[in-house]
């Protein structure tokens, strides 16, 4: 009887060990709409557009001076630094009436000019804007800002000029401001001689060739090296063991139903219900007054905190709190119910610091943080951000 | 170098319960294990193993110094597949007849395996690590010689600075021989 008892215990033991061993599949099947790859080794240019040496050099030097604002003291690099990953560290931009440069910005007169409305985009990898998962796009149709009111980054460039707490101030008027601040370039000799080599002819300092030019030199602002490259291009070694788990939740959980492709990014305006930022004294309704607004691009996302469109939320950890808080069917804005958010927005994620890994595996810290010594109108480069 | 300290230990392990075998007693365990930290990190949702442990009763037979080694496998979720050695030694107190309490410290040899299919890519790779471990156990003794017990692993896997933790809980039905 102990034989038959010891040979029934053994059996047992060897069928439920195959029976275990023999239980797999073929892996996580990604999909490919959803997929998430590695960034092009090079950026398409519209073919009206095509960037040359002294394009780039032009727009670079139009980023970095505060002529192009109304006060002459904000320019594009005041809220998209080199230093802060072409970001500003801020919830909330100070354009207008600020001084400062990130965390130590402040308004000069407080209560005066209003906050941008918007947490600042980072413009590194902005070339690749509307990438899909397949790795297409067209540079003359790139979505732009969170609410996608322009398309392509010439027609970007332009607006934070006319705009009145960006750069415009109260010096000009909306419409008047393009013109007025083409009028101040065509008095500068350095600015009338490049415009003149880069476009040709002598009416060359055009509102399309101001764009043309910055938008050229936003083009080279590319990080496409980070570990997740590398990583997707073969490197096995590119990414730690805790940023793979971290992929694999990050698929798992459904986060590449908005944030796919190759910038993590669906460039799809979603309602998330975040919480409005109360600097701002009113709430954002966002795309179409519906509290919609476009994914963000994961790309270099260590380097452009705080998060969400309105800065809200501080840390990724917070970020990744708020979708916890969502799943749990909190409602996080009074003005957005939870039957209103997106029905894309079911996220199974929660706090997890392989996630947070893997996302600081999006970042690359390779790209130019070069600052020009001065610029054509001789002001301050960057504005007023000391 | 992981895989030959784990063998070393089993070995060692072995090798100290073989002079006691007159007060030994042999119990085999089938383990249905979860991974507790899902809400957190679901890699991994359920698993199997079976342990062979060695115990030795103390002066009191109220208690005893158990040692086992054992064999886990999380069926794959997704991406994820792990072969599991353990190995844990440990204390076990026996309250009347049917109740008992454990605590144990070990390690275990995790071989992960994750496949991730992308439409151009296929990923495949395998991380091992040898990961310390911790065990609280309750267990309930029926017809003097099967078991049901309920047993927490706790796990610590250094990274880069930070101690992430990794709870499996196991249910499990043993049969002393």
């Amino acid at each position: 009887m102990t034989t038959l008892k010891t040979f029934a215990l053994f059996a047992s033991i060897v069928l439920f060990g195959t029976t275990v061993y023999s239980c797999q599949s073929n892996g996580l099947e990604v999909n490919p709409d959803e997929t998430i790859g590695a960034l092009p080794p090079t950026v398409i240019d519209p073919a009206d557009n095509p960037r040359t040496p002294e394009k780039v050099a032009l727009g670079k030097a139009l980023f970095y001076d505060p002529i192009l604002s109304g006060n002459k003291d904000v320019s594009c690099a005041t809220c998209h630094h080199p230093n802060l990953g072409y970001g500003d560290g801020l919830d909330l931009p100070i354009g207008v009436g600020g001084e400062g440069l990130g965390n130590s910005r402040r308004f000069r007169s407080p209560g005066v000019i209003p906050f941008t409305k918007r947490n600042t985009p980072t413009l590194l990898n902005v070339a690749f804007n509307g990438i899909d998962a397949h790795g297409t796009y067209n540079p003359v149709t790139a979505p732009m800002f969170y609410d996608l009111r322009a398309s392509s980054l010439e027609a970007q460039s332009l607006l934070p000029i006319a705009a009145f707490e960006e750069m415009r101030g109260d010096v000009f008027t909306e419409a008047t401001a393009i013109d007025s601040v083409l009028a101040r370039l065509r008095a500068i000799a350095t600015y009338r001689e490049s415009f003149r080599t880069v476009f040709g002819g002598n009416t060359a300092i055009t509102a399309q060739n101001l764009g043309k030019a910055i938008a050229a030199f936003e083009r080279t602002l590319v990080t496409n090296n980070a570990p997740f490259d590398r990583y997707r291009r073969g490197d096995a070694s590119a990414m730690t063991e805790a940023q793979k788990r971290g992929m694999v939740l990050f698929i798992q959980n459904g986060c590449t139903t908005c944030h796919s492709g190759p910038m993590f990014s669906d460039y799809k305006a979603h309602v998330l219900g975040v919480a409005d930022n109360d600097k701002l004294g009113f709430s954002d309704k966002g795309k179409d007054n519906k509290y919609a607004f476009r994914t963000p691009t994961l790309r270099n996302i260590a380097l452009t905190a705080p998060y969400m469109h309105n800065g809200k939320q501080q840390s990724l950890a917070d970020v990744l709190t708020f979708y916890d808080r969502v799943r749990d069917g909190e409602q996080l804005n009074p003005n957005v119910a939870v039957s209103q958010l997106d029905s894309l927005l079911r996220p199974r994620v929660t706090l997890s610091n392989d996630l947070i890994e893997f996302m600081h595996a999006l970042t690359d810290n390779s790209f130019d943080k070069s600052i020009p010594s001065q610029v054509p109108s001789g002001l301050p480069v960057g504005g007023r951000i000391q | 170098m992981k895989k030959l300290l784990f063998v070393l230990l089993i070995s060692v392990a072995v090798s100290q319960s073989a002079p006691a075998q007159q007060t030994l007693r042999y119990t085999v365990w089938a383990d249905g294990v979860l991974n507790a930290q899902l809400p957190k990190s679901n890699l991994y949702g359920l698993g199997a193993g079976l342990r062979a442990e060695v115990s030795k009763p103390l002066r009191t037979s109220k208690s005893a110094l158990f040692a086992q080694v054992g064999y886990t496998r999380f069926s794959e979720k997704a991406a994820f597949t792990a072969n599991i050695a353990l190995l844990n030694a440990g204390y076990r107190y026996q309250a009347r007849k049917a109740f008992s309490a454990s605590i144990g410290v070990g390690a275990q040899y995790w071989s992960e395996r994750m496949r991730v299919r992308f439409t151009d890519y296929t990923i495949d790779e395998t991380f091992t690590n040898v990961l310390p471990s911790a065990t609280v156990g309750l267990g309930w003794r029926f017809k003097s010689r099967y078991h049901v017990g309920l047993e927490n692993r706790l796990l610590v896997k250094p990274e880069r600075g930070r101690l992430p933790i990794r709870d499996n809980v196991a249910l499990s039905l043993g049969y002393t021989l």
